[in-house]
């Protein structure tokens, strides 16, 4: 049923509650390198060649030069808690068969997702190798790191996913369209984190590795 | 009722969703950096001002001024999209003010659908105006003012129609769009004197 209310963060929360830090990123809107989208909320890092992608749904789409890792991350600005937060991810991965390529997005205290944080960073992401590994939930705390499958499925097959991870007290809890995918208990953040979209050409292959990313919104709960 | 989340507010976590945005179209300066004016003809301008986003043409007769995504982000799809904007005219006569969709700029009335509000000799009007490779209107028997309108377009594989603050006025089934669009809003003066509007709120989404 729908309800109108006065503004749109009600719709969210009743204004007895704290309002939190919240952003929503749409991905959509012209590619000069001056709009917000790389001024206001994120940081591309790393060779590649990105731009908004002129399609139907089309979005933001990253393709690393061979080889490499390019990550748009808040440029170090952690605004979310390692233990009470979220995101909502939607996005598609395309490309990196033969050759190996990997995407992750979530939250992340370094400017890179692969392996353990450095500087006991934190991260709560989803990642997704192309050839190795089931679609996954990862944690750490920047001296260990869990990886735990939601499913059987592949995320490298070129269609959009909706993805939602959840920082919790004693838990990080990971869902793919709307189901409860995995839930990690080990080597769980325990610092600062942002919002982070990244993706890796590991195989050095020209095979169009990339990923396009419509939607992330994250808030502190 | 609250949402888990923003997302949640328009879809379930079940549903991938399509591109959507909101643009207020509030704070200081200069346009929203999402959005890029084209000069058609003549040398407009757009600016914040107490109601939204002002934009002007230039002062020669035809002069029109379009704010769009640049053509970099046709993102909406032809036969399956909503729009909803808020726009005025300020300029009482020899003017129209559009919104709604359009796959480019120029002076023509190719691949769009629009909530076009003029004032100029025969044509005073609201209409639902949309393009294929060739154009043309339906009158919502509303007459134009220097109001704000709040229009709702939605385009489908079989019609375009229009809600004009919160009514139904317009259904077309003749010259619909069919390649992928970006929001646009386009002003025209029909005489050698600048003319000028407000946007104040635009909404689009994949249906």
């Amino acid at each position: 049923m729908t309800s109108s209310k006065e503004s749109v963060i009600e719709h969210l929360q009743p204004l007895t509650t704290t309002i939190k830090q919240r952003f929503v990123s749409d991905f959509t809107g012209n590619d000069d390198t001056f709009r917000d989208i790389l001024t206001y909320h994120w940081t591309l890092n790393g060779t590649n060649t990105s731009g908004m992608l002129d399609e139907i749904n089309g979005g933001y789409e990253i393709t690393p030069a061979a080889g490499q890792n390019v990550i748009l991350y808040t440029n170090n600005i952690r605004q979310f808690n390692y233990n009470a937060s979220a995101f909502i991810v939607s996005t598609s991965a395309h490309g990196g068969n033969p050759n190996r390529a990997e995407c992750s997005f979530g939250f992340s205290g370094s400017n890179e997702f692969s392996g353990i944080p450095v500087g006991s960073e934190s991260k709560a992401c989803f990642e997704q190798d192309s050839i190795y590994n089931y679609f996954s939930g990862c944690t750490s705390q920047g001296t260990g790191e869990t990886i735990t499958a939601l499913g059987t499925f592949t995320f490298y097959d070129g269609n959009l996913h909706i993805c939602k991870g959840e920082t919790k007290a004693s838990s990080c809890e990971f869902s793919h369209a709307g189901i409860l995918g995995c839930v990690i208990t080990s080597n769980l953040p325990d610092s600062k984190m942002q919002p982070a979209y990244e993706v890796r050409n590991i195989g050095a292959g020209t095979d169009g590795a990339k990923g396009r990313i419509q939607y992330f919104e994250a808030w502190n709960t | 009722m609250t949402y888990g989340s923003f997302y949640e507010i328009t879809n379930p976590l079940t549903t991938v969703t399509g591109t959507r945005f909101v643009e207020w179209f509030g704070g200081q300066g200069q346009i929203p950096d999402r959005w890029k004016r084209h000069d058609v003809a003549g040398s407009g301008n757009a600016w914040a001002d107490q109601w939204g986003l002002h934009i002007e043409t230039g002062s020669g007769s035809s002069n029109n001024t379009q704010l769009d995504f640049g053509n970099d982000a046709r993102h909406f799809n032809p036969v399956g999209a909503k729009t909803i904007g808020i726009i005025r005219k300020i300029t009482a006569e020899n003017v129209f003010i559009d919104g709604g969709f359009k796959d480019g700029y120029g002076d023509d009335n190719n691949q769009m659908s629009f909530c076009h509000i003029e004032e100029y000799s025969s044509l005073d009007g609201i209409y639902l105006m949309t393009g294929a490779s060739s154009s043309s209107s339906t009158n919502t028997g509303v007459a134009e003012d220097e109001h704000f309108h709040q229009y709702e377009i939605e385009l489908t594989a079989s019609n375009n129609n229009m809600k004009l603050d919160g009514t139904l006025v317009a259904t077309k089934t003749d010259n619909l769009p069919t390649t992928k669009t970006q929001p646009a809003f386009k002003i025209l003066t029909r005489t050698s004197a600048a003319a000028s509007g407000i946007i104040q709120y635009c909404e689009a989404w994949n249906t």
